[in-house]
């Protein structure tokens, strides 16, 4: 079971791999005639009459087996490969019965025709018909349903695939020969009337599918001869040029012909003519028209980035194509080609006599080397008589197919492709390695692990390394059906202060991913490919204005300073981001590349600092469109506090202390990057839960968003919502599982929601404002509206839905408490949570969040009683009401006297802030209860005991804050 | 009786093989690393047959051996990127293959040779030590010869353009350690020369020397041990002060700490720094290189300046490129240790091409990050390097590259800072021997040094005092100055930061920071 698992993925529905051949289509004869046949007999018959033998077996292994049919000397005894021959029969075998039915048992159709079961397609059969309507020569064989059905056979294909090459063709002859005779012959009609014409078409059998894709670095000469599939980057592509494969001679003495001379790596005439009394040796003309040509072309690859061990350089190799196989890869691709690693004697170029120049070398025949020992085969230190002849090594190919996602297959598309991506990843580990992925996979908390293990050498954020880790993991690239795609990629910004650690994360993500670019965008031009150098007038000095950006394609491009960067480059990476693509427009051209990569931005606060009292759209010099592109930002803040400075000062100094062992991380970067790449293997799907829990987190999302005590810095649109889905798919990656359950999704909620910068207010500081008097609120006032008004201009080009701009005075508290931890450890250790930092002995310091929520409530509650008595209230009586209203949160006396004095100075200060009037003195003397609480003793600041009514200032919008209770 | 052997393997190496062949009964693809491993205990067991050894230099070129000599050739690897080749490992009598050996019997066919007697060999492109110093180079060349100059035959493969140097195909029949070989490394080879078609497609065949490797070695030279490494730091800082730096002694400790430095841990925040040295002033005469350059290249075993211009940044390449398959090297294929000095005095208005903006950006690569990006067809690899960059600029700062470190030099008025080498003052070739070990020595220690738990928490807490004290006072300051204390610890040769060397590098830093504000108010 394992073992078909691993190495035979589950078959896809005919599918051909790479474009060019067609669809087999059904033939209308092909199945009820196929089990009509004899395939035994047949193929005795056919082997009988087309004298095939081969050398001798034990002799050279590598030696091309097949000998030439009609061939001169033919009286001499073949001797026959009998391990060939009963290849040639289970070959053919297969071919005849496979259908795509597994479960079927597979029943060796060894004497008595076929098997009854007609159900399944006899897709071989069904494609022998499709070449003769096609006039194609090759047969694609899927080598999973060889390993699937007969894995002897699958076995001796693999490990001796060149010795058995001439045999399998056989079988596909006599396949051809059964179910389609006349396509066996290139003439048929002209062949019945000269039989000199009559040439056998030549058939080749193309494998694809193999379980493991090696790289060219692990062709040895152990391997020589076996089929395999390695990958490379096509780096040049020769010509096409005719390959002579069998030449008929005339020979110049007698006039006779000869016909099919096999050629082997090398022009080779008949050593002797077959007429008795001639004896020539030498003089030999050859028949263009009666000889037999293949295309062929010679591929240069070199080795994918991703299979050079580090420090090595790529190598390179031909690739030898033949026949349909040509011109199908093209400079640039990633290939993929089957076929077997050979050696062959490096024997110059030789011209052909009669100035034709079919090529004639098979392999690798280099410009004509000018030392005279090259013609020779002989070359090296001639004068010591050293004879050192030189072999080459090349890729004969029956098989190519684009390994790239530019081809036909998407490997970032489909599923079931994923799955296979992730098997042949596991496959290409060695045994250490697989078996450190699986205990990663298999480990407990490995979402928080992997965290800590990015960016070791930064201090806490434990934030921005979680963005990271989900950045390198990246969402699922998707395709609407209408064919739109739709990015996967994570973009993320840093913003902070300066010298904070922003560069270090850009660089140690370069660092980690081989196809990440690091930029600044101060030097950095996305279109402009050149730059100048001008000297600064004031200065003196000379600097460098503009500079080019290379855009990381499939990998992340690190943009430091982005702010820095020109706006029009920014749109350019604008493009980049949404499109997955940059234009270019320079001098007359216009051309569109891929830029598949995701953007790892660092940008510094407008003026130096991050102003928390501002806006993020306020702090950093972006516009909202690009702003919107990000789906995470992250505010990196350099805060002055002797703890945490003294913290990350033990940590810099323990790094330098103990060096590799301080910043160790749990899994080192290699592991990292394997686990890394297996989990992009998975293409994570919501459950129906979590797409709920994905709902409901975006209403809430957008409710907050609208009201305004929140002050998003841009509005939560779709966008947020499919950053959201992205996030939850990297985050179901890290954990190595196709699904998204509810978990993740939370996961991802908080994670935007904490990007989701607040703007934080100065908070409330109740002592001090007694100090400061009466300047400071409206200082206050201002910048509440100040803020209100950028709120409002960052409403995103296409947000679509008209929401109400006021952002006074609204009730956040069933939001803020709904989202319980999250809130409270909102930026983490970058922004300290303001409340926390209420000192021991109780200032009367409230979060500006919380001044807005109590002002709000005493606001309206005012309205109502307004409403229904025609007039304000008792400041004793609303004090007791506000106690009552907190009495559950209270634990002793000690808390109720801090409120009571709370709300007594929240009080004062809407008063200053003209929310409320105070109303003092005669009004009536009743509810003399009151007074006796302790509320004298309470307000000894007052020191008087005239009763003081409260009442909703008239320029407050009450109805505006009565839409939210 | 002890050195006979080693006279035989020197004289007739292709004997020994044969006759270890003989003997040999283990597997064919193992025979290799015999060879290697009997030769190599044999010569460089000892100096004195290792030095009996003729070498391949640039005043020893191979056209002064006859081919099929043994020598040793001490290079730098510049491509490992060529195709490993198969070789006939044994012919059918018996007979050994490989190592160029001769053998008389010439009429054999290929049909005779079975495939599996074929083994691969790795080969190799490697040329002599670039950037090296005559003077350590002299090391090891014992005598010179009077050959006529050297042609190179393929030019375009060593980094420094213009510069005689020797290039040599290697081919290595060990091919599992071969696989350890990298670019930029430097290995000592002993093998056989000789000479043959060079395995290039598209060019031309050309004849190319070719040292069929018996084995190799490539140790580190051993650190030396210097007494009083104090007061040699302070004559050593006077001496650069007075003669070469024009008396500003704060700039050379920074250009001493610079000089220091190697990258021990390729993490971030162990990179070596990048030094710029400001307000340079400008060479009386264009083109002339600063005295600094001529001491420089006295002082660093690997040394090279490369003058900038725009001419020079946007034609030459700086960083290796392969080009139909034959990877051409660039200025910055350089072998670890090597110091790099950039002046910027030639560098005039004008425009960058995409060119010089690449090599910019390789430079300010290796600055940051230590890695060069080398170009092969549809992708690029990124190799480590190991290069301190100081960085001479006419204005405030450099104008191409960020440097970690800018110290704007202040010297005397009268002094010469383009002095001509004969011109310059040198010390004794004794007191020279000593500064160059000094600072290998420096540059050893500097990965060493240690931080005690005291010390940190000294450090700890004055960097806490600092930060209420004076608010922009940043994380990175602190970065910056953990560094830069291990290097002035390193260069005290002490393997153990103390309260002392960090008030000291504090010092220094502050009387740095006081200088670069005080000309910045001055413009």
């Amino acid at each position: 079971m394992d073992f078909d698992g691993l190495s035979s993925p589950p078959a896809p529905h005919l599918s051909l791999p790479s474009s060019s051949a067609p669809e087999p289509t059904p033939s209308s004869n092909g199945t009820p005639r196929s089990a009509q046949r004899r395939p035994v007999s047949d193929a005795l018959a056919f082997a009988d009459d087309t004298a095939q033998g081969g050398e001798d077996a034990g002799e050279s292994g590598g030696r091309r087996r097949r000998k030439a049919r009609n061939q001169p000397g033919g009286e001499v005894t073949m001797v026959r490969d009998a391990v060939g021959e009963s290849v040639c029969e289970s070959f053919e075998t297969f071919l005849k019965t496979f259908t795509e039915d597994v479960a079927l048992p597979s029943t060796p159709g060894s004497d008595g025709g076929l098997p009854e079961f007609t159900d399944g397609e006899l897709i071989y059969i069904q494609q022998i018909h499709t070449m003769r309507e096609y006039e194609i020569s090759t047969l694609y064989v899927d080598y999973s349903h060889i390993l699937q059905k007969d894995d002897v056979l699958a076995d001796a294909i693999k490990k001796q695939y060149y010795r058995f090459l001439p045999y399998l063709r056989r079988a596909v002859h006599n396949l051809v020969a059964e179910y389609e005779p006349e396509y066996l012959k290139v003439n048929p009609t002209a062949a019945t009337t000269d039989s000199v014409n009559l040439q056998t078409r030549e058939f080749s059998i193309a494998f694809y599918h193999l379980p493991l894709v090696s790289g060219i670095r692990e062709l040895r000469t152990d391997k020589i001869g076996t089929l395999m599939s390695i990958s490379g980057t096509v780096t040049r592509t020769s010509e096409v040029r005719p390959e002579l494969l069998y030449g008929s001679f005339i020979c110049e003495v007698c006039g006779g012909l000869i016909n099919e001379i096999e050629q082997q790596f090398k022009y080779t005439e008949p050593s002797l003519c077959p007429n008795p009394t001639c004896g020539n040796r030498v003089a030999w003309q050859l028949q263009i028209d009666t000889s037999k040509f293949t295309d062929w072309q010679k591929v240069r690859i070199q080795e994918n980035p991703s299979e050079i061990p580090t420090g090595s350089m790529p190598r390179s190799l031909d690739v030898i194509l033949r026949g349909e196989m040509v011109e199908r890869a093209k400079a640039g691709d990633k290939c993929v080609f089957t076929g077997t690693f050979i050696v062959v004697p490096d024997v110059g170029q030789l011209s052909l006599p009669g100035g034709e120049k079919p090529q004639l070398s098979r392999e690798t025949s280099r410009a004509n080397a000018a030392a005279g020992g090259i013609t020779s085969g002989v070359t090296g230190l001639k004068s010591l008589g050293v004879r050192d002849l030189q072999y080459k090594t090349a890729f004969l190919a029956c098989m190519v197919h684009n390994a790239d996602g530019r081809g036909g297959t998407n490997i970032r598309g489909e599923e079931d492709e994923g799955e296979d991506d992730g098997q042949a990843f596991l496959r290409s580990l060695t045994e250490p390695e697989f078996d450190e992925l699986k205990s990663m996979i298999d480990s407990d908390h490995i979402y928080s692990r992997l965290v800590e293990s990015i960016a070791p050498t930064v201090y806490g954020h434990e934030i921005v390394k979680k963005g990271l880790l989900l950045q390198l993991m990246g969402g699922v690239h998707k395709q609407t059906a209408e064919g739109m795609h739709l990015r996967g990629d994570i973009n993320i910004c840093v913003v902070g202060d300066p010298s904070t650690s922003k560069s270090q994360f850009l660089k140690y993500i370069c660092s980690f991913l081989p196809r990440a670019v690091y930029t600044s965008g101060k030097a950095s031009s996305a279109a402009g490919l050149t730059a100048a150098v001008v000297k600064d007038e004031e200065t003196g000095d000379f600097t460098i204005e503009a500079g080019a950006l290379m855009l990381a394609d499939n990998g992340i491009c690190a943009i430091d300073e982005f702010d820095k960067m020109d706006i029009s480059d920014q749109v350019a990476i604008h493009e980049a981001m949404e499109q997955q693509t940059i234009s270019i427009a320079k001098a007359g051209i216009h051309a569109t590349l891929n830029a598949r990569t995701s953007i790892l931005a660092a940008a510094n606060p407008i003026g130096g600092r991050y102003d928390r009292k501002k806006t993020l759209r306020a702090n950093v010099a972006m516009s909202a469109p690009i702003m919107s592109r990000f789906d995470l930002f992250f505010v990196v803040l350099d805060e002055c506090d002797e703890k945490t400075d003294l913290n990350i000062a033990k940590h810099i100094v323990n790094v330098h202390r103990f060096q590799d062992e301080a910043i160790n991380p749990e899994f080192s970067t290699e592991a990292l990057q394997r686990y890394i790449r297996y989990a992009r293997t998975f293409n994570p799907k919501l459950t129906p839960e979590a797409a709920d829990v994905l709902v409901e987190k975006y209403r809430i999302l957008r409710q907050d968003d609208t009201s305004g005590a929140s002050r998003n810095s841009y509005r939560i649109t779709v966008r947020q919502l499919e950053s959201m889905i992205r996030l939850s798919e990297a985050i179901a990656r890290a954990n190595c599982t196709a699904e998204i359950t509810p978990v993740f999704v939370r996961e991802a909620y908080s994670l935007l929601r904490q990007s989701i910068i607040h703007v934080e207010q100065d908070d409330i500081d109740f002592d001090e404002e007694e100090l400061e008097g009466e300047r400071e609120n409206n200082d206050n006032v201002a910048s509440a509206g100040r803020n209100a008004e950028e709120s409002q201009d960052v409403q995103m080009s296409d947000a679509t839905d008209q929401l109400d701009g006021s952002s006074l005075a609204l009730n956040r508290i069933a939001t803020s408490s709904g989202d319980g931890p999250s809130s409270t450890s909102r930026l983490g250790s970058m922004v300290p949570e303001a409340s926390a930092s209420a000192p021991p002995k109780r200032r009367m310091v409230i979060t500006h969040d919380k001044y807005m929520t109590l002002q709000s409530m005493i606001v309206l509650h005012l309205t109502a009683t307004e409403h229904e008595t025609g007039r304000g209230i008792d400041k004793d009586e609303l004090i007791d009401w506000y106690l009552e209203l907190k009495e559950s949160e209270m634990r002793d006396v000690e808390e109720l006297e801090y409120e009571k004095e709370l709300i007594t100075k929240v009080l004062r200060k809407l008063v200053k802030d003209n929310y409320l009037i105070e109303v003092r003195g005669d009004v009536q003397e009743s509810l003399p209860e009151s007074v006796g609480d302790s509320t004298d003793l309470s307000l000894p600041q007052d020191g008087e005991n005239v009763r003081v009514y409260y009442m909703v200032h008239p320029s407050v919008d009450t109805e505006n804050s009565s839409s939210y209770p | 009786m002890v050195s006979t052997p080693a006279i035989e393997e020197i004289y007739n190496p292709s004997g020994v093989i044969q006759h270890l062949f003989d003997r040999y009964e283990g597997s064919d693809n193992e025979f290799a690393s015999v060879v290697a491993n009997h030769f190599s205990t044999i010569l460089f067991n000892t100096d004195e047959r290792f030095k009996q050894l003729p070498s391949l230099d640039i005043h020893h070129p191979p056209e002064a051996y006859t081919n099929g000599s043994l020598v040793r050739f001490r290079a730098m690897i510049q491509d490992t990127s060529s195709s490993p080749e198969l070789y006939v490992a044994k012919l059918s009598n018996h007979r050994c293959e490989g190592w160029g050996l001769s053998t008389s019997d010439s009429n054999e066919t290929s049909d005779s040779v079975g495939y599996q007697d074929l083994q691969e060999l790795a080969t190799m492109w490697a040329v002599s030590v670039p950037a090296e110093s005559s003077w350590h180079a002299e090391d090891i060349l014992l005598l010179a010869s009077s050959f006529p100059a050297h042609v190179p035959p393929r030019p375009h493969k060593f980094p420094l353009p213009d510069v005689s140097h020797i290039g040599v195909q290697i081919k290595m029949y060990d091919n599992a350690s071969a696989q350890c070989l990298r670019t930029t490394d430097i290995v000592t080879f002993v093998g056989i020369l000789s000479s043959e078609p060079v395995d290039a497609e598209l060019s031309s065949s050309m004849e190319v020397p070719v040292l069929h490797v018996i084995c190799y070695q490539s140790i580190p030279d051993p650190i030396p041990d210097i007494k009083e490494p104090c007061s040699v730091r302070r004559e050593l800082i006077r001496w650069i002060s007075e003669h070469v730096l024009g008396g500003d002694d704060l700039a050379v400790e920074w250009l001493l700490l610079q000089l220091s430095s190697k990258v021990h841990i390729r993490a971030t925040p162990f990179l070596p720094p990048s030094l710029t040295i400001s307000h340079f002033p400008p060479p009386p005469q264009p083109n002339m290189l600063p005295t600094l350059s001529h001491a420089l290249s006295e002082l660093l075993q690997k040394y090279t300046p490369i003058p900038l211009s725009l001419e020079l940044l946007n034609t030459r390449s700086f960083t290796p490129e392969s080009r139909e398959e034959d990877l051409h090297s660039g200025y910055l294929q350089l072998p670890a240790g090597t110091t790099v000095l950039l002046t910027e005095s030639a560098v005039f208005e004008g425009k960058v091409a995409e060119k010089g903006l690449m090599n910019i950006r390789a430079i300010q690569e290796i600055m940051d990050s230590q890695t060069l990006d080398y170009t092969f067809p549809f992708s690029r690899f990124t190799f480590e390097t190991d290069i301190s960059t100081v960085v001479l600029a006419e204005g405030r700062k450099s104008a191409f590259f960020q440097t970690s470190l800018n110290i704007p030099l202040q010297s005397n008025s009268d002094s010469n800072l383009y002095r001509p080498g004969e011109k310059v003052a040198w010390p004794s070739s004794e007191k020279l021997k000593i500064f160059r070990s000094y600072i290998d020595a420096c540059k050893a220690a500097s990965g060493k040094v240690k931080v005690s738990e005291a010390v940190s928490k000294y450090i700890q807490e004055s960097f806490v005092r600092q930060r209420q004290e004076d608010k922009t006072t940043t994380l990175n300051d602190l970065m910056h100055l953990m560094k830069a204390a291990r290097l002035l610890a390193a260069s005290h040769l002490q393997d153990e930061m103390t309260t002392e060397i960090w008030e000291r590098m504090k010092e220094l830093e502050a009387a740095r920071k006081m200088r670069i504000a005080s000309l910045t108010v001055r413009t």
